[in-house]
């Protein structure tokens, strides 16, 4: 166990491996993942794992990295170098198999507007490979684990934000990804449907989903999250259970023990604004 | 193939769903047709070649034996299968002129004869003096008009017979009066001298035989207006193209369809494939109301099938390739809206390929309009059989083929820069 804040953030700057601990499996594998825009290391050498049906929390502030590790790990960006396993395959050599793996509910609502909530989802259920009749039950069961049945000869133009990102989040369970990539799935949501989508995903962490989930909001983090990685200018700073989080300290420096994981955020990413 | 058709199936139902705009993509096409075939149709011709003729004639001769004026007017009443001269007959010079210069063609030419015009032809004559300016004639300034040509010919030929007959007169008095021989005066009747040569000139084109050879083309305007506005609407089609793509990178879903487990071109396969189907619809739609409504000459149902498919499968990959070279929506409606004027305007669109300088035809086929109507006003005007318009058909298809490879090497599916998160 990290004795001090400043041993986990050394630690993170090398780039091992970081385990779950709790001796569940290993799902995913983030190994050396680097990305470079033209001169700009926007990714660097970023290594973790995420154990079976874990919520592993990636907190960094705007400009961290998140959405390119992100884009990474779900094959629709090329690692400069830098592999990612899940359930062993590497999404860079077999990319189409371990894409019928894998799950993403992406920041921005990503929705046909113009047709319905079953629709939306009958079409990504063909396009991930499912048969007539799994589509029509399996999007029968997601609109009802969403809370949209009732709703789904709709168009989705017609929903409120937080309707449209439970149809946004059910998209991705269609086609039951073992790992699941949650972008900040309740930006601009009304307090119900956020309370929604937090059972919805303690729900899908029960049934063995593996699910990797980024966050502005630090209750999110808190209330949800097994291990947490706080990320910034591409790399991870800190990285623990909540409770080895907000344990650490520099004792060296004598940092005030941070009361909660917001206030921790900020000691280790700073105060400056980010675009 | 099954992912491409399922993405095109997506793409169709959500047009689908757009149903006003659906019905605007007929009825506009449609009714410009009509308007444009309606309003213009003389350009094209009706099918009939009669030349249609205005005169303006003030003949100031009074005299009982003024002749000229007489035979002119008596010349120019003519109306056949061929030619229709409508003879209009004024007081005074100003209002012949009046005529011709009238901004609604009242008259072609206007002529007038004035006073003791015959006298002083008979007078030259007795003389040996060429007749001058007997006759006036007027037209606007500076212009080609051939109905102005006939006009004159006729007047001339009237004149020349007078003179020819006059003329004849006066050699056999002269043969009359050479040593040697003698005439009995009143045998010699001036009148009968110069019927004979009129009669004689009014039968001389008995001598020629009038044959025909070949095939007329007569145009009905609507040939020419339905395939050019109905290509014309197709290429402005290319918007949807580039939009239904560029939405998808807008709403984000383009992403989601790239991490899903299907290849890239499948993905704008299924897109184009949505794009031709409506494309050809539209096409094939147009051209059945045209064969039933305004009776466009189809002889050759699988030739002009074949052109609208290779039409439809051009312009289709002609959007891929704006889509690949565009980036926004914003840019692609001013480039969109040059490419199609431009094309449609001296490929064809709106006046037959044919009638453009033979120079400009060869450099129009740099746009898909050329060849669809090369092909369309082969087939439906000129008579063209298959062998004869496949040329266009494979011209289509390379171009559209081309249009799409280069379209697949320069579209880019994933952004270049990091997303700032």
């Amino acid at each position: 166990m990290p004795e001090s804040l400043s041993e986990i953030t050394y630690t993170a700057k090398t780039g091992p491996i970081h385990s779950p601990e709790d001796g569940r499996a290993v799902e995913v594998e983030v190994q050396h993942l680097v990305k470079t825009f033209g001169k700009q290391e926007a990714v660097k050498d970023l290594s973790f794992t995420i154990g079976k049906s874990e919520i592993f929390g990636l907190l960094g502030p705007n400009g961290a990295g998140k959405s390119t590790i992100i884009n990474m790990m779900c094959g629709y960006l090329e690692p400069t170098s830098g592999d990612t396993l899940i359930a062993g395959q590497s999404i860079t050599r077999e990319p189409r198999k371990v894409k019928r793996m894998i799950g993403v509910v992406p920041q921005e609502i990503a929705l046909y507007s113009d047709l319905n909530a079953l629709e939306n989802l009958e079409f990504f259920g063909e396009i991930y490979g499912l048969s007539s009749k799994e589509r029509k039950e399996r999007a029968a069961t997601l609109l009802h684990f969403v809370g949209l049945y009732d709703r789904r000869k709709e168009a989705v133009k017609k929903f409120s934000g937080g309707m449209q990102r439970r149809i946004n989040m059910a998209i991705a369970l269609m086609h039951r990804p073992v790992f699941l990539m949650m972008d900040e799935p309740t930006v601009g949501v009304d307090p119900q449907s956020r309370e929604h989508i937090f059972a919805a995903i303690e729900q899908l962490r029960d049934q063995g989903t593996t699910i990797l989930y980024t966050t502005h909001y630090m209750e999110e983090a808190e209330r949800l999250c097994n291990r947490i990685a706080i990320i910034d200018e591409g790399r991870i700073i800190a990285l623990g259970t909540l409770e080895q989080l907000l344990a650490m300290r520099d004792q060296q420096r004598e940092v005030q023990r941070p009361h909660g994981l917001q206030e921790l955020f900020i000691q280790l990413t700073g105060k400056t604004l980010r675009d | 193939m099954k992912t491409l058709w399922y993405i095109a199936k997506k793409d169709l139902l959500q047009i689908s769903k757009d149903r006003n705009g659906l019905i605007l993509m007929l009825l506009v096409p449609l009714v410009l047709i009509s308007v444009v075939g309606f309003t213009f149709g003389s350009f094209y011709g009706s099918g009939s070649s009669q030349i249609q003729i205005t005169v303006a004639l003030n003949n100031q001769e009074t005299a009982q034996n003024a002749f000229i004026g007489k035979t002119i007017a008596s010349a120019l009443k003519i109306n056949t299968r061929q030619l229709a001269i409508t003879v209009n007959e004024y007081r005074s010079p100003a209002q012949v002129i009046a005529q011709v210069e009238a901004a609604n063609n009242a008259a072609n030419v206007g002529i007038v004869i004035p006073v003791g015009a015959s006298q002083t032809l008979l007078n030259d004559l007795q003389r040996n003096v060429t007749p001058k300016n007997l006759v006036q004639f007027y037209t606007l300034p500076n212009t080609n008009d051939l109905r102005i040509t006939v006009v004159q010919n006729i007047v001339n030929t009237v004149v020349q017979s007078i003179l020819a007959g006059r003329a004849s007169v006066n050699q056999v008095y002269q043969v009359c009066h050479q040593p040697g021989n003698h005439c009995a005066q009143n045998t010699i009747d001036p009148t009968t001298i110069a019927t004979a040569i009129a009669r004689a000139n009014s039968e001389a084109n008995q001598a020629i035989e009038t044959l025909s050879a070949g095939h007329a083309v007569t145009i009905d305007p609507f040939d020419q207006v339905l395939p050019g506005y109905a290509v014309f609407f197709s290429l402005l089609g290319l918007n949807a193209v580039a939009a239904t793509i560029l939405q998808e990178k807008e709403d984000g879903t383009f992403r989601r369809l790239l991490i899903a487990p299907i290849q890239k071109y499948a993905l704008l396969g299924g897109k184009m494939l949505a794009q031709f189907l409506v494309t050809l619809a539209q096409l094939s739609i147009i051209f059945l109301v045209g064969y039933f409504v305004f009776k466009v000459h189809i002889s050759d149902w699988l030739t002009v099938s074949l052109l609208l498919i290779s039409t439809s499968f051009a312009a289709t990959g002609l959007g891929m390739l704006l889509v690949s070279l565009v980036k926004t929506r914003a840019q692609i409606n001013p480039v969109v809206t040059l490419v199609v004027l431009i094309t449609s305007a001296v490929g064809g669109a709106w006046w037959p390929l044919f009638l453009e300088p033979t120079w400009l035809q060869p450099l129009a086929k740099i746009g898909i309009t050329a060849w669809a109507m090369e092909g369309l006003n082969g087939s439906m005007i000129l008579g063209k059989g298959f062998m004869d318009v496949l040329p266009d058909i494979l011209g289509l298809l390379a171009y559209g083929l081309i249009c799409l490879m280069i379209a697949l090497r320069l579209f880019r599916f994933q952004q270049k820069t990091a997303i700032v998160r």
